[in-house]
């Protein structure tokens, strides 16, 4: 079949041409593809699930990974901020132990984690909505970093102002110390360098430059009044103007030193300000994205549920679509043809079945039908051959009992006379015997015998005495009653069986066949004499003994001058 | 044999030939090959630019001059750069270095800004160039003029970054210019300088004090402020004290007003000679410290001649703000922006998918390579360290605060071109 004549067909069409084989294929294949199906949607839900928990953990890790920065970077800052506190009260060394080296190890703490968080963000598996946020992440990680550098720059600047040994108070002391030293020989130059001391000292608690300013302005007047004043040698003043030079050039470097960290301090509120928004974003979109990432898995696994109920139910409906198709294009067809087959096998010829042209079963069908076609003719013929057979046999078996009729006749009728033969005359007398014996009702027999017969033979030969032998059985015949028995006893000997009669009644009919063979001229032969006996049945009798008797009567009549009737 | 080997190198030949067209007829773009990497926008992003400007305090006013000068310019395009809608990702620095550093940090992360516009104060323009330079961007400034940020004596300066421009002069010269004055026409002999520590004020200072001292005169007094001092009595001491006859503070707002109205008021100092620079030429400076400013000299850069072509933008500024121009700053603004706009619409290239590209390096290139740009300040032209105006001040004087600005920059006294 063309495709375009399977298209012209729609699918039924198809499915009708298709053979069980291919029906079968086609079925285990749709079977198959379902499974496959099946399988595969629980692929592809294990893969998705498998990236949203990807997702998931790096999401968890991201925002881990911020908390912990915004932890570390919180403690770095306090660290800091307890350094500058207590340095003066607790002293440089313990205070850099217990809050310098822990703020400088917080801090490097602070760009390991954001070299872990960028490996995090820049990592396959971070969520797409997470790498949107790149700009927030850079900026993040940006900030941190900028934290940890600038820390790090302050905790050296602190320490190149507070360090014990070579700190810039530590040497301005020393220098004051100096200048006091050198001015020590002058009162009034002493009392203004207290002055100055004052000042620098409320600097050193206020941090207001103008404080400082203040001191360098008592000093101008100090130097001012150096080079004038006579309490001091001309070496001296030279010592303490160097001193005075490199005490405001250690508190100009202070100022300096002081305003960079007061910068910084500003600094932290910025990067806090730009930061802990970005850092809570961070943090609330990792949040976010976690949530999505579990709902996508519980939507996934949903899905992935309702898919493979759905292809199941699917499954079970082609399964049950393919059982029907299969069940009525083959089971019930198969069903059918073998309850066709059981009719055909009980008799019934008329049996056809459907044979949808395309399949086996088909074909099958086709062939039952010419098959059951053919036994109809095989068995029409064969009734017509025996209907025939059978009028054949009954005209033969009607043929044959008119045979069988006519050879009874011929075997118990004589031949020339027509009436009973000896062998009839024997049955007769039996039976009348055995009738006599069980109804002791006796009967009587009549034995002829035409006179002087050979005569007849010898003078017109034997067919005139055929001629009276026949014209003597009409007599007989006419003149017996209905039931006695008439027969030829052999020659031209006859026989008359009586049922149920006496002797005498016997000597009447014998009385009258004589009178009437008397009176009857017989062709040819003329007149003719015939002699009887006459005996009646005893018990215990037998066929010859009652015949015998009857001849014995005979013999007296011939004997006593024939044309007679004796009695036994 | 022979042949079989011909044959196979045959079709290797094809095989690499039909790859070779099939890579060439492919839509993906070819790699970026800028040294300093491309600036990708996707087939209509927008073309975002960075603004980092003191938008907070008393400066506030010149950083609002310098983004509208960019918006002014903007809107000359139709608000569009090299065909694309232009964002404007505006940070404020609080003229503070910090809030240069922390507002370009921020500006950087984002990598599709393709360069940014900025700054106001130099102090933020030190710390944010470095940063923008590091992240391989582009900036310029329509007001940042210390010397320290371009270029001191025809060398480079210490601040100087690669990918920062300005349109502001140099104001190397500003510091001389007042100077010249202040010796030459006002016969001041002794001076005392005023700095708050921030690298525009010390060029400034740095500028006056060899130029005063190359004309003979002395620099008594070299005292420095920090930012939020509102005290400043013990400074005008040591100035008194210093004798001086003259004071120079290149301050900003507030400091500087204190230091005026402190001085007016500090005993022995009625005679003092006070001058200050260009970010104080400004009507709210006037209205906060009114009166106590008569008399009081102004070095800044020399505002362009009145020609249509400025006449046109303030039109465009009042028309588009609902009032005048409170400095001329604005019109550097709008030169800085159209040298930037220009820039960037020579470098960005269309990729055959839609998409912009922008070399970084290529746009340094394109802004350093700036030449004759006509501007309303004039024409200008970029040299290798980044200045882009011709250096020109004039020395200004206050006679009547009820003039205002305008009555201020009326009245140049003097007008000076290295």
């Amino acid at each position: 079949m063309r495709p375009s004549e399977h298209a012209s067909r729609g699918p039924r069409g198809v499915w009708r041409t298709l053979g069980i084989t291919r029906k079968l294929g086609l079925a285990f294949l749709l079977l198959l593809a379902l499974v496959v199906l099946v399988s595969l949607a629980a692929l592809a839900a294990l893969a998705l699930v498998d990236s949203a928990e990807n997702e998931m953990v790096q999401s968890m890790e991201i925002r881990q990974k911020v908390f912990e920065m915004d932890g570390e970077r919180e403690k770095a800052r306090r660290f800091y901020q307890s350094f500058l506190l207590s340095y003066p009260e607790i002293g440089f060394f313990r205070a850099q132990e217990t809050y310098g080296q822990p703020a400088f190890a917080t801090a490097a703490r602070v760009i390991a984690l954001s070299e872990e968080l960028k490996r995090l963000i820049t990592g396959s598996s971070v969520s797409a909505n997470l790498r949107r946020r790149n700009v927030d992440m850079a900026l993040y990680l940006s900030f941190s970093r900028r934290f940890s550098a600038i820390l790090m720059q302050n905790m050296e600047l602190l320490t190149s102002l507070a360090e014990p040994e070579n700190g810039l108070w530590v040497r301005m002391d020393r220098a004051m110390a100096s200048l006091e030293a050198a001015l020590a020989g002058s009162r009034n130059l002493s009392l203004l360098l207290r002055e100055a001391n004052v000042f620098a000292k409320q600097y050193r608690l206020t941090r207001q430059r103008p404080q400082m300013q203040s001191a360098f302005n008592v000093l101008t007047r100090l130097r001012a009044q150096l080079p004038a004043d006579p309490a001091l040698d001309a070496p001296r003043r030279a010592e303490a103007a160097a001193l005075l030079d490199g005490y405001v050039a250690l508190a100009d470097k202070l100022l300096d030193t002081h305003e960079v960290i007061r910068s910084t301090f500003n600094d932290f509120v910025l990067q806090a300000r730009a930061v802990d928004p970005v850092s809570q974003e961070l943090k609330e979109a990792s949040s976010a994205e976690v949530e999505r990432a579990r709902t996508r898995i519980a939507w996934v696994g949903r899905a992935a549920g309702g898919l493979v109920v759905a292809a199941t139910l699917f499954g079970l409906a082609c399964a049950v679509a393919i059982a029907y198709a299969i069940n009525a294009s083959v089971t019930r067809k198969i069903a059918d043809m073998t309850r066709r087959a059981a009719e055909l096998r009980a008799g019934n010829l008329e049996i056809t079945v459907a044979a949808e042209p395309g399949d086996e079963l088909g074909e099958l069908g086709a062939t039952f039908n010419a098959m059951t076609q053919r036994v109809r003719d095989l068995v029409e013929n064969l009734e017509d051959n025996v209907r025939q057979r059978t009028a054949e046999l009954d005209e033969k078996n009607r043929e044959l009992d008119r045979t069988n009729r006519t050879l009874e006749v011929l075997s118990q009728t004589d031949r020339l006379t027509g009436l009973c033969n000896r062998r009839r005359l024997d049955q007769a007398l039996r039976a009348e015997l055995r009738r006599a014996k069980r109804y002791r009702k006796p009967f009587s027999v009549i034995m002829i015998d035409v006179d002087h017969f050979k005569e007849v033979n010898d003078r017109h030969g034997h067919q005139v005495g055929d001629d009276v032998l026949v014209r003597l059985a009409d007599i007989f015949a006419g003149l017996a009653r209905e039931t006695d028995t008439v027969g030829r006893w052999g020659g031209e000997e006859f026989l008359v069986v009586c049922p149920e009669t006496g002797p005498d009644v016997a000597r009447n009919l014998a009385q009258r066949l004589r009178a009437e063979i008397e009176e009857t001229v017989f062709p040819v032969a003329g007149r003719l004499t015939a002699s009887f006996g006459v005996a009646a049945s005893a018990e215990e009798d037998d066929p010859d003994a009652l015949v015998q008797r009857a001849d014995t009567a005979l013999y007296r009549a011939k004997q006593h001058g024939r044309n007679r009737i004796e009695t036994f | 044999m022979r042949n079989r080997k011909r044959t196979i190198k045959t079709l290797a030949a094809l095989l690499v030939a039909g790859g070779l067209a099939f890579a060439c007829s492919s839509d993906a773009p070819p790699p970026c090959a800028d040294p300093l990497g491309c600036v990708e926008l996707a087939r209509g992003a927008p073309v975002r630019l960075g603004v980092i400007q003191a938008l907070s305090g008393k400066v506030a006013v010149l950083g609002r001059e310098q983004v509208r000068g960019l918006e002014l310019a903007l809107a000359r395009q139709d608000g569009r750069i090299a065909g694309r809608e232009t964002v404007l990702a505006v940070e404020d620095t609080g003229c503070r270095p910090e809030g240069g550093a922390n507002a370009a940090l921020k500006i950087v992360s984002d990598p599709s800004v393709a360069a940014i516009f900025g700054t106001t104060c130099s102090g933020d323009a030190a710390t944010a160039a470095q940063v923008m330079t590091e992240a391989g961007l582009s900036m310029i400034s329509g007001n940042n003029s210390a010397p320290f940020l371009t270029s001191i004596g025809g060398v480079r300066a210490p601040k100087w970054q690669p990918g920062f421009l300005r349109t502001a002069p140099n104001e190397e010269h500003a510091g001389p210019a007042a100077a010249r004055y202040a010796y030459d026409t006002l016969g001041m002999r002794t001076a005392a300088t005023i700095g708050d520590g921030d690298i525009y004020t010390r060029g400034l200072t740095d500028g006056f004090r060899q130029e005063f001292e190359r004309l003979g005169g002395k620099v008594v007094l070299y005292a420095t402020v920090n930012k939020d001092d509102t005290d400043m009595a013990p400074v005008l001491d040591a100035v008194a004290a210093s004798r001086a006859q003259m004071l120079f503070f290149p301050l900003f707002q507030p400091e500087a007003n204190h230091v005026l109205l402190q001085a007016r008021r500090a005993p022995g100092l009625q005679d003092l000679v006070l001058m200050s620079d260009g970010a104080l030429i400004e009507q709210s400076f006037i209205d906060a410290v009114g009166h106590a400013a008569t008399g009081m000299f102004f070095v800044g850069p020399t505002p362009p001649p009145t020609s249509p072509a400025v006449e046109r933008l303030e039109a465009e500024y009042r028309a588009r703000y609902g009032e005048s121009p409170p400095t001329s700053y604005h019109l550097s603004a709008f030169d800085a922006a159209g040298i930037l706009l220009a820039a960037i619409a020579k470098t960005a290239q269309t990729l055959p998918d839609g998409s912009l590209r922008i070399g970084r390096q290529a746009l340094r290139d394109a802004l350093y390579a700036t030449k004759n740009h006509a501007g309303v300040t004039g024409s200008l032209s970029c040299d290798g360290f980044g200045d882009c105006a011709a250096p020109r001040f004039d020395v200004l004087r206050l006679d009547d605060p009820a003039l205002g600005v305008a009555g201020l920059k009326a009245n140049a006294v003097s007008s000076y071109a290295p």
